[in-house]
């Protein structure tokens, strides 16, 4: 037998390295706002007044909403969060589905842990170099032989409130260990790897709008597949407030912008012909997100309720949740996680913090929606591409598995445990995978029916299964 | 081995356009003598020129920094400063005289994506920088070896620690999968694959993650069991997966269809896939032959009139700022490429970027309107410049000059030049209208639709 090297410390100096490049570099890409939106110091001179106040004008008229009231706040002493309470209650009142996605493959044995019994010697045998003692672990009511990871406090404490639908175990049959595969698979609601569209994109082409790219907002840095659809338009946005367009020295951005939506024509191929309807649509979004624009040029958004972690979670569900409050007509929105799942090495660290994010961004966001009026129409579905092997590896970190968690939050969920177990008593038959119990089409399925309310197979092709009870 | 190979002739398509396509897909985009000499020479010898860069002098132009409070242009630190790896590259774009060396080096960056957010020390990320470049009209065998010995793909895809008592499956299962099979393999032959691809190892002791003398490979913790890969059985080692995967029967077609989609929005014609599939293998799996092939393909050049793919944004911007010699001035590049999805060294997965019409959300448009934004703010003039006396058609006619006379819709020309007659001098009664106008005209010319796609 080979002596085994020591356990991999550095590891942990190599990611304390790549946390400090995360700040830097957001510290840079944090001067993107103040470049993007430069004052037009034009704009400020005497001789450019009247100009001014002809584009405040316009933007008036844009301005419907939340802007509208904020204007008039300065006069009424109104705080803002009357005002907002007021735009959502202008709202329609239709439901939203949230999708906030753990990339990588999050660890549900990880996450909601063995702490008794058959699982827990499974679990204690297969993970000499990760088991967490049952003694660390955060009870769950009614389940003494599970808890969660001592840093889902969050999570643990949305389930006390009876708000957290915990799916263990949920995946698909055979499951695919490659990241695009699976992903491709959640994402598209279907098993077939060449699917064009998205299920929130199918379901947007059943139930939404020809004409709202709000109606389906990715609260990311680029374009998200859940939601990508063959009629539906939909959009991705990190940060509302930014959203505008400038050029130097320019001091009519409308009047660029009016023709700007105008270029291009009516292109055939599909290329040009997205070029010429996303140049449009960003024009449209810009227009639509002035009141928030303007709320921030009024000082910002009020505080949130419950502050929110300082993580690019915390951020993009923060935004949406000022997004949805907005009256902009949104159906469905993605988020995706600022932690790494994909813990094949150092994991401890990795998941402790992955895991706190996660739970403290969404009791601020459930917070977030209260205060806003929101919380029932809401439903958040947390999901990764898949789970990680039973086994741990050599690097302190577990490779791709099966079975991976799918967490419901909201007031309205079914909460508590669809099953009680892990079952993993029989790993030599799953080659070393948690057994998969669930299959996340069911869940995906109750959510369209109980929530959205739409035939689960309208949205998703072929499907004959049975819709779990995933709304209360 | 190497057999004479049969390249299709050059395709008879419309020049001017032709050399448009070419210019923008293998690069970054025709300058003025570009046209000028490949309308005297022809298609075919701008294929040469394209696949038998020069070697010497390749970069011209002003060197790249970052201007300081004070307007001092400091010089780049691309091995130390944070971004500054990603201007240096930016630069280079811009400036070389070797166009598709480049362009084939970003490609076989999204192949064999890497990023810099898994590494500790971007210097990892420049070495396999030169490693792509060093082979980006090479031999994709030679490169494939390189990239299993790269520091930063050891990294990236935890071949660095991979014991025999615990093997680490994850590049072995991305080198089959995304690297050079696609398909035609099992489960069983990643988990065999990944006991061969063991005794890499780092000695963690120190700081510096690119000295190349803290990375060894351990016959000691290497597997030396028998594996068995795709049907073949042995002891194999690291480099023996690597050989077994590029003489696998899926490996010349499953390139070659890769390669074709970064030149291509369609699938390859069956007939261009052989010839491509068969100068690949015929050559002993050189990148010269197989481009030769594309680019001299039919396919290539369909839609010659209606450019249907859309410029990914560091060819969007590197594209600009050789059309309007704008150089490397600013780390702002850095955020904006990020707004736009496509940070070089950042790529969002192993599975690189997702090309063509992903690269367009409105988040993403928006921010390519603000780099064109930043582009015209390093050509900013006074109003006074603009004489209140010119006309909308000499005001569009200089704006598309200074954009590099790109390729304009029949719908685009016509809307501009409504605008330039609306945006007039004197309109208002300020003469800032005249230079308004250049302005607006400049921004939607390098900022609109048809801006986006070649």
């Amino acid at each position: 037998m080979v002596p085994r090297r020591p356990a991999p410390r550095p590891h942990e100096l190599h990611r304390a390295c790549s946390d400090f490049r995360r700040t830097t570099r957001r510290a840079l890409l944090g001067r993107g706002a103040a470049h993007v939106l430069p004052l037009p110091e034009a704009l400020l001179e005497a001789g450019a007044a009247g100009f001014a106040a002809e584009r405040r004008t316009r933007r008036e008229l844009l301005a419907g909403g939340v802007g509208a009231f904020v204007a008039l706040a300065a006069a009424s002493r109104l705080t803002p969060w009357d005002l907002v309470a007021r735009a959502s209650a202008a709202e329609t009142g239709d439901p939203i589905l949230v999708t906030l996605f753990l990339p990588g493959g999050n660890d549900g044995l990880g996450t909601v842990i063995p702490l008794a019994g058959a699982d827990r010697d499974v679990y204690e045998r297969s993970r000499p170099r990760l088991a967490i003692p049952p003694e660390a672990a955060l009870p769950i009511p009614g389940h003494p032989e599970l808890g969660w990871h001592p840093a889902a406090s969050g999570l643990r404490d949305l389930y006390d409130a009876g708000r957290l639908g915990v799916y263990l175990a949920a995946d698909y049959p055979n499951p695919d260990f490659s990241h695009f595969h699976s992903a491709k698979f959640w994402r598209s609601g279907t098993l077939d790897l060449s699917a064009a569209t998205g299920w929130l994109g199918r379901y947007l082409d059943e139930a939404g709008s020809l004409d709202n790219p709000l109606q389906g907002i990715a609260v990311e840095w680029s374009t998200d597949d859940v939601l990508a659809s063959r009629r539906a338009p939909t959009c991705a946005l990190f940060s509302p407030g930014d959203f505008d367009f400038w050029s130097p020295d320019v001091w009519d951005t409308d009047r660029m912008l009016d023709a700007l939506r105008e270029l291009g024509g009516s292109p055939a191929a599909p290329a040009r012909r997205r070029a010429v309807e996303i140049a449009r649509q960003a024009v449209q979004v810009r227009d639509a997100l002035g009141p928030l624009r303007a709320e921030d040029e009024q000082g910002g958004a009020a505080a949130p309720p419950r502050a929110y972690p300082d993580s690019d979670t915390g951020a993009a569900l923060r935004n949406l949740a000022r997004l949805l409050g907005a009256g902009l007509g949104v159906r469905v929105a993605t988020v995706q996680s600022a932690g790494m799942f994909d813990t094949h090495e150092g994991q401890p660290d990795q998941l402790r913090w992955n895991l706190s994010d996660l739970g403290a961004a969404l009791v601020a966001f459930q917070a977030d929606l209260e205060r806003r009026g929101l919380a029932e129409r809401v439903v958040t579905l947390v999901w990764s591409e898949f789970g990680r092997r039973v086994e741990d590896n050599d690097s302190l970190g577990t490779d791709h598995g099966a079975g991976g968690l799918l967490l419901a939050v909201g007031p309205r969920t079914n909460g508590g445990l669809a099953v009680p177990a892990w079952g993993l008593d029989d790993l030599d038959a799953t080659d070393g995978n948690v057994p998969v119990a669930i299959d996340f089409r069911d869940v995906y399925a109750g959510v369209l029916e109980q929530h959205l309310g739409i035939e689960a197979a309208r949205v998703l092709p072929g499907y004959a299964g049975d819709p779990l009870r995933v709304i209360a | 081995m190497v057999g004479a190979i049969e390249y299709p002739p050059v395709p008879d398509v419309p020049l001017e356009q032709a050399l448009e396509r070419l210019f923008w897909r293998a690069g970054f985009g025709p300058s003025a003598a570009d046209r000028k000499r490949f309308r005297r020479d022809g298609l075919g010898a701008a294929i040469e020129y394209l696949l038998k860069p020069q070697t010497r002098g390749v970069l011209r132009g002003p060197s790249p920094g970052v201007e300081d409070r004070n307007g001092t242009l400091r010089p780049l630190r691309p091995l130390e400063e944070y971004g500054h790896d990603v201007l240096w590259w930016l630069d280079r774009m811009v400036r070389t005289r070797a166009p598709l060396v480049e362009r084939m080096t970003l490609n076989l960056h999204d192949h064999f994506a890497t990023s810099n957010e898994g590494l500790a020390d971007q210097r990892l990320s420049l070495r396999q920088n030169a490693l792509l470049r060093r082979h980006a009209l090479g031999d994709f065998g030679t490169l494939a070896h390189g990239i299993l010995h790269d520091f930063a793909m050891q990294f990236w895809l935890n071949l660095i620690g991979s014991h025999r008592d615990a093997p680490n499956e994850n590049f072995a299962r991305e080198l089959m999968e995304l690297f050079t099979l696609g398909s035609g393999y099992t489960e069983a032959d990643i988990r065999e694959a990944a006991r061969s691809l063991t005794g890499f190892e780092f000695d963690w002791d120190g700081e510096e993650y690119a000295n190349p003398r803290r990375y060894s490979w351990s016959r000691e913790a290497w597997d030396p069991g028998r594996k068995r890969v795709f049907g073949k059985s042995g002891r194999f080692r690291p480099d023996d997966v690597i050989d077994l995967c590029l003489r696998h029967p899926a490996h010349p077609p499953f390139l070659c269809r890769k390669l074709w989609g970064y030149f291509s929005p369609d699938e390859p014609p069956a007939g261009t896939l052989a010839q491509l599939t068969s100068a690949y293998t015929a050559s002993g799996r050189k990148l010269v032959p197989a481009l030769r092939v594309i680019f001299r393909s039919r396919a290539f050049y369909d839609n010659l009139d209606e450019p249907d793919l859309v410029k990914p944004p560091v060819v969007f911007l590197a594209g600009a700022m050789r059309a309007t010699g704008t150089f490397v001035r600013s780390d702002a590049w850095v955020w904006l490429l990020f707004g736009m999805g496509q940070a070089p060294f950042y790529p969002p997965h192993v599975g690189g970027w997702d090309q063509n019409e992903s690269f367009l959300s409105a988040a993403a448009y928006l921010s390519r309107s603000h780099a064109v934004a930043h582009l015209l703010e390093e050509h900013a003039f006074p109003d006074r410049d603009v004489p209140a006396s010119e006309t909308a058609a000499a005001a569009l006619a200089g704006a598309k000059r200074f954009a590099g006379s790109p390729w304009t819709s029949p719908a685009t020309d016509a809307r501009l030049a409504r605008l330039a007659a609306e945006l007039g001098p004197g309109w208002d009664g300020d003469d800032h209208w005249a230079a308004e106008r250049r302005r607006v005209l400049r921004h939607l010319l390098l900022a609109g639709p048809d801006a986006q796609v070649h």
